[in-house]
């Protein structure tokens, strides 16, 4: 049982962590790169 | 200014880590195991702050929303956008530790009780949000139309609370928490609150960036938008 | 007040007097209700767990559907002809605007439910006999909340450049606690025989109250400029 709560605690953190870096990388984007297509650029 | 910010950014995320760190080691660790659920128990100490973010990120949504239909600046706009978008990912951290918790205590994925059904429709709810920001092209309308569904939606909250509440609830599962329990919980708040309100914060002003650097000529930016009537940009 | 009310029925005896004459909009959303359940049916109702109160489920199904296509529609009448500006320059509040069309929509919306609801029960074997008061109450009270957000996001929706199927994907979350408690009603009231509890029903009021409410405050909002 506490296999399922390591991979509760590596889905949920490790979500939370591949949104931070779209964030990252979006905000990286827009500060060095300013396309016309960036607009709304950042993905669902 | 500038120095400032370069220094406070960084140090933010390396403390927000390293608390998400040492919250997993302790909890892991040190913590109590739960006598009647088991180890997996100890995923609520995740579920929880998780989900009360988003709750919050849920409300900003609501205020930034009311805020631009009351005074039609651009920037409440990009703030309930980065709030959605925010409650979106907390959201679905919520429904997938959800789950995986269900799945360890009771054997299923998926059960229609009222927590899952709650989590699935507050998603439901802010997901549709960001659809409907990516329907619709022209500017001002976008804003208006998620602004009143930002309004309406966070009314619709509690009475999704309380219909999900009527769903069978098989398994129901509350306990109290010892005092080390209830310790660990509110070590794992600080990290969990700082990552929403960081995101939260650094999403907004990118999409103020983005709009800024594809925006028409400067007097949009800082005067209310013109709307005629339904919203059109007139 | 009373001039209130008689603007109210102005506005909606001017929609509905439309939609007597060419009964354009309640026939398609009437026919589509009705193909919902027969479709659902179809599927679904030779199946005995469906049968009886999960008729409940499948009229909601077809309730939303044909609904959001009737919001649609009675709040596109006024792009014709510029309607919509002849509407804003007459001296009537309005708010009063976003209430006639409410009532239209609610007018339209009983007639589709006197149709399709019988269909629903016909296909599957719904004994509505127990409480036939208590499924007409719940279901009237629900539509009034459903059509309370419907009709303001239509507004808000409307234009020429409709992206199809936003209105549904914006009404369809809102209004899941109606769908929840009236079929969670029915349930309890047709299978398991009990009494209907207040506090639930409850739910359903508090859920018209409140969008009834903000919806006439925000209607205010959105048009003005």
């Amino acid at each position: 049982m506490s296999g399922y709560l390591l991979f509760g605690y590596a889905v949920g953190l490790g979500l939370l962590g591949l949104f931070a870096a779209g964030l990252w990388r979006a905000s990286r984007k827009a500060k060095g790169d300013l396309r016309q297509d960036d607009r709304d650029g950042d993905s669902l | 200014m500038n120095r400032t910010r370069n220094l406070l950014v960084p140090a933010y995320w390396t403390a927000t880590v390293g608390l998400f760190a040492a919250a997993v080691a302790l909890t892991l660790v040190w913590t109590p195991v739960e006598a009647t659920m088991g180890p997996i128990q100890k995923i609520f100490y995740l579920h929880l702050p998780v989900a009360i973010n988003t709750f919050l990120a849920c409300l900003v949504v609501f205020i930034a929303s009311v805020g631009f239909l009351w005074q039609r600046k651009a920037w409440w706009d990009d703030l309930a956008y980065a709030a959605a978008k925010v409650a979106v990912q907390f959201c679905t951290v919520v429904l997938a530790t959800g789950m995986i918790w269900g799945k360890s205590a009771w054997g299923q994925w998926w059960t229609w009780s009222p927590r899952l059904t709650f989590s699935l429709a507050l998603w439901l709810l802010y997901v549709v949000y960001l659809i409907v920001r990516l329907s619709v092209e022209s500017r001002a309308r976008r804003a208006v139309i998620s602004a009143v569904y930002g309004v309406v939606a966070f009314l619709d909250v509690p009475l999704v609370y309380l219909s999900a509440r009527l769903m069978p609830d098989i398994h129901p599962g509350s306990v109290s928490l010892a005092p080390a329990m209830k310790l660990t919980l509110g070590l794992w708040f600080i990290p969990v609150t700082l990552m929403c309100f960081g995101m939260i914060v650094a999403r907004y002003f990118l999409h103020r960036r983005i709009r800024q650097t594809t925006a028409a000529p400067a007097p949009e930016i800082n005067q209310p938008m013109r709307l005629g009537a339904l919203g059109e940009l007139a | 007040m009373t001039r209130t009310i008689s603007h109210i029925f102005l506005l909606a005896g001017k929609d509905l007097r439309i939609q007597a004459r060419t009964r354009h909009t309640f026939g398609l959303i009437a026919v589509l209700g009705v193909l919902i359940v027969v479709v659902l049916g179809l599927g679904l109702g030779a199946q005995a767990e469906v049968r009886g109160f999960g008729a409940t489920a499948v009229l909601w199904v077809a309730y939303l559907f044909s609904g959001v296509l009737c919001f649609e529609k009675t709040m596109a009448v006024e792009r014709n002809d510029d309607a919509l500006a002849g509407l804003l320059l007459a001296p009537i509040d309005r708010s009063l605007i976003y209430v006639s069309k409410l009532v239209t929509n609610l007018a339209l919306m009983a007639a589709v439910a006197l149709v399709v609801t019988p269909v629903g029960v016909l296909f599957f074997s719904f004994d509505l006999s127990a409480a036939p008061g208590t499924f007409a109450g719940i279901i009237a009270i629900s539509m009034v909340g459903f059509a309370a957000v419907g009709t303001l996001f239509a507004a808000v929706v409307s234009s020429s450049r409709l992206q199809g199927g936003l209105l549904a994907m914006m009404v369809f979350p809102i209004t899941l606690p109606l769908v929840i408690v009236s079929t969670r009603l029915m349930t309890a009231v047709f299978r398991d025989g009990q009494a209907v509890e207040a506090s639930t029903v409850g739910v359903l009021v508090a859920f018209d109250a409140i969008f009834l409410a903000v919806s006439w405050v925000v209607f205010e909002w959105v048009l003005e400029v």
